[in-house]
């Protein structure tokens, strides 16, 4: 699951019930070439500056800049007004990302949108190189690599680890078949027509970049992963942060299974990749909380070993990864926190699964981590 | 695995084995034109990888192996000593064993467990294909749970016709499926009304 970005906002959930809401007209006729960049935003103000400067120093920058300031608390639509960014203001919080978003779609007037977090910044030519697959008509988003910017903590180590691994192996075979698992919320360009199609990103999950994903793949449309555009996200630095992360990305994953359950099932490598990612999200949560320590107390304190058997596997994509960036140190360095970071997905996947599978309580209160 | 998803569990065996598959695929691919140097490159890269990831298993379970029968040798000459004789064949044992150490059951233990989680996902195919009218598009009707309701509905052919990026007129195209699928969202209001109500 490349939930690898959704993050946004520390509000509760909104009171009123759900009335039925159109989806938004698609005007497609006056969309005219060109990009424009959404940065959803709340309380964003000490991050938000560096995100506008990073894109309006593309090698090819978008012709706007539309931050939507959620009801920030703090300085956040004046920092981004002054960075050059054209600021909207919802009448009321939004209460996720997603909707944040989804406000800003009907300002698109290009025929690309991008979407980018507000603690993001780009490497110089990331947008010029995700833009290219969109000469093909048939893609409707393209999505680029993620590394942490700052790698300090122990949490922000072992997601450098995570990310050099799923985009120096996973994420390229996935694009070669065609079907990336998910199309990174942080940094992922769209053809507008197709996100009006779909009514933009949608809030029905914790996870709006996975449901969008399995959306066009449904709708027919081809979604990309370009390994050369790169985007340098403000990850989880402690536990804190990281458990709420990991909280709406694994609630996010499993409500995304339930709700496309039928439409991927039409869908072949994206139906194998997500049932044997699901058969893990279960098993391999099970198997380091519950069998291995029962196994090594009660046969013998080799099993303990199941914690680190795999490290060579992990290591060779994540050490060819760090040497094309120059980093073995850092990812060396790095290591030995994936283990610790992994046992965490665990937990907080095996909670997920019961609340959501057997509990039958989902998570629906949209919570910041990063 | 990816981000927020524990172990290297039956999804790396899958990747392993898909990253595998790439090469005789593009073979195919290439024997009918449809192939590039840039494709070959990052078939064999990732080929490549799968590659080292199967050799760095196989010296991992071969070290343990060592490892392990040192460990119990050790235990065992500790406690009941030995002559040389004995040694020269615990050592020419440890060879021998090392040689055929490839976990070979364990590997197609997991294979087979990879293949039955693929199958069972097409068998649910199959089998919601006969118990009901086959769905085309995403199925955004569906709903993971009661709280996250569903409505609305609307139809569009997408009509790409420029690149998007430079304005240029894009070749033909195969028209993308007609979309025909009801939107859901969940308890939070959805924020298109919200738009609706700002101004400008």
């Amino acid at each position: 699951m490349n939930t690898e970005s959704h993050r946004h906002h520390a509000s509760g959930r909104r009171g009123r019930p759900t009335t039925p809401v159109p989806a938004p007209v698609a005007d497609d006729h006056n969309l005219h070439p060109g990009l424009t960049v959404i940065v959803p935003a709340f309380n964003e103000a000490a991050s938000i500056a560096d995100t506008v400067r990073s894109l309006r120093s593309q090698t090819r920058p978008p012709q706007e800049i539309l931050v939507v300031d959620d009801c920030s608390t703090d300085e956040t639509a004046a920092v981004a007004a002054a960075a050059g960014a054209r600021v909207l203001t919802p009448p009321v919080n939004t209460g996720s990302k997603a909707g944040a978003q989804t406000f800003a779609l009907p300002q698109v007037r290009t025929e690309l949108a991008m979407a980018v977090d507000a603690d993001t910044t780009l490497a110089e030519d990331a947008i010029e190189r995700l833009l290219e697959p969109f000469s093909d008509p048939e893609v409707a988003a393209a999505s680029g690599a993620v590394i942490p910017r700052h790698v300090r903590t122990m949490w922000e180590r072992g997601r450098y680890v995570e990310y050099l691994f799923a985009f120096s192996f996973f994420k390229r075979i996935q694009d070669h078949y065609g079907k990336p698992m998910i199309s990174s919320g942080c940094f992922s360009a769209y053809r507008t027509a197709a996100l009006r199609q779909v009514g933009g990103w949608s809030n029905r999950t914790m996870a709006e970049d996975m449901d969008l994903t399995w959306t066009l793949f449904g709708a027919g449309w081809k979604v990309r992963f370009l390994p050369d555009a790169v985007c340098y996200p403000i990850e989880p630095h402690d536990l804190n942060l990281m458990r709420k992360q990991l909280r709406r990305w694994s609630h996010g994953f499993i409500q995304n299974v339930l709700l496309h359950r039928r439409g991927l099932l039409k869908l072949g490598y994206l139906r194998s990749m997500v049932a044997t990612a699901f058969w893990d999200a279960a098993v391999a949560s099970l198997a380091y909380l519950v069998a291995i320590p029962l196994l090594a107390l009660l046969v013998s304190p080799a099993f303990l070993l199941g914690y680190v058997i795999d490290a060579p596997v992990v290591l060779i994509p994540v050490a060819l990864g760090a040497h094309r960036r120059r980093e073995l140190g850092k990812a060396l360095t790095s290591f030995p926190s994936y283990f610790v970071l992994r046992l965490l997905n665990g937990v907080m996947m095996l909670n997920a699964l019961i609340r959501e599978c057997i509990l039958r309580k989902p998570l629906l209160v949209y919570e910041k981590g990063h | 695995m990816a981000a927020g998803l524990p172990g290297f569990g039956l999804s790396g065996v899958f990747f392993i084995i898909s990253a595998l598959l790439m090469v005789p695929m593009e073979i195919v691919s290439t024997l009918r034109g449809r192939s590039s140097l840039e494709r070959w490159g990052q078939v064999l890269r990732s080929a490549g990888i799968a590659l080292s990831i199967l050799v760095g298993v196989e010296l991992t379970y071969a070290g343990l192996h060592i490892a392990l029968t040192q460990l119990s040798s050790s235990t065992a000459g500790a406690h009941g000593g030995g002559g040389g004789g004995g040694g020269a064949a615990q050592a020419h044992a440890r060879t021998v064993n090392v040689v055929h150490v490839l976990p070979v059951l364990p590997i197609l233990a997991t294979i087979g467990l990879v293949a039955i989680v693929i199958v069972s996902a097409k068998a649910a195919e199959l089998i919601s294909d006969w118990r009901r009218k086959p769905i085309v598009s995403g199925d955004r009707s569906a709903s993971a749970h009661p709280e996250l309701r569903s409505h609305g509905e609307r139809r569009h052919t997408p009509r790409p016709r420029r690149d998007p990026v430079d304005g240029r007129p894009s070749r033909g195209r195969v028209q993308p499926h007609l979309i025909d699928h009801e939107r859901g969202i969940g308890e939070l209001q959805h924020p298109l009304e919200l738009a609706s109500d700002t101004p400008g």
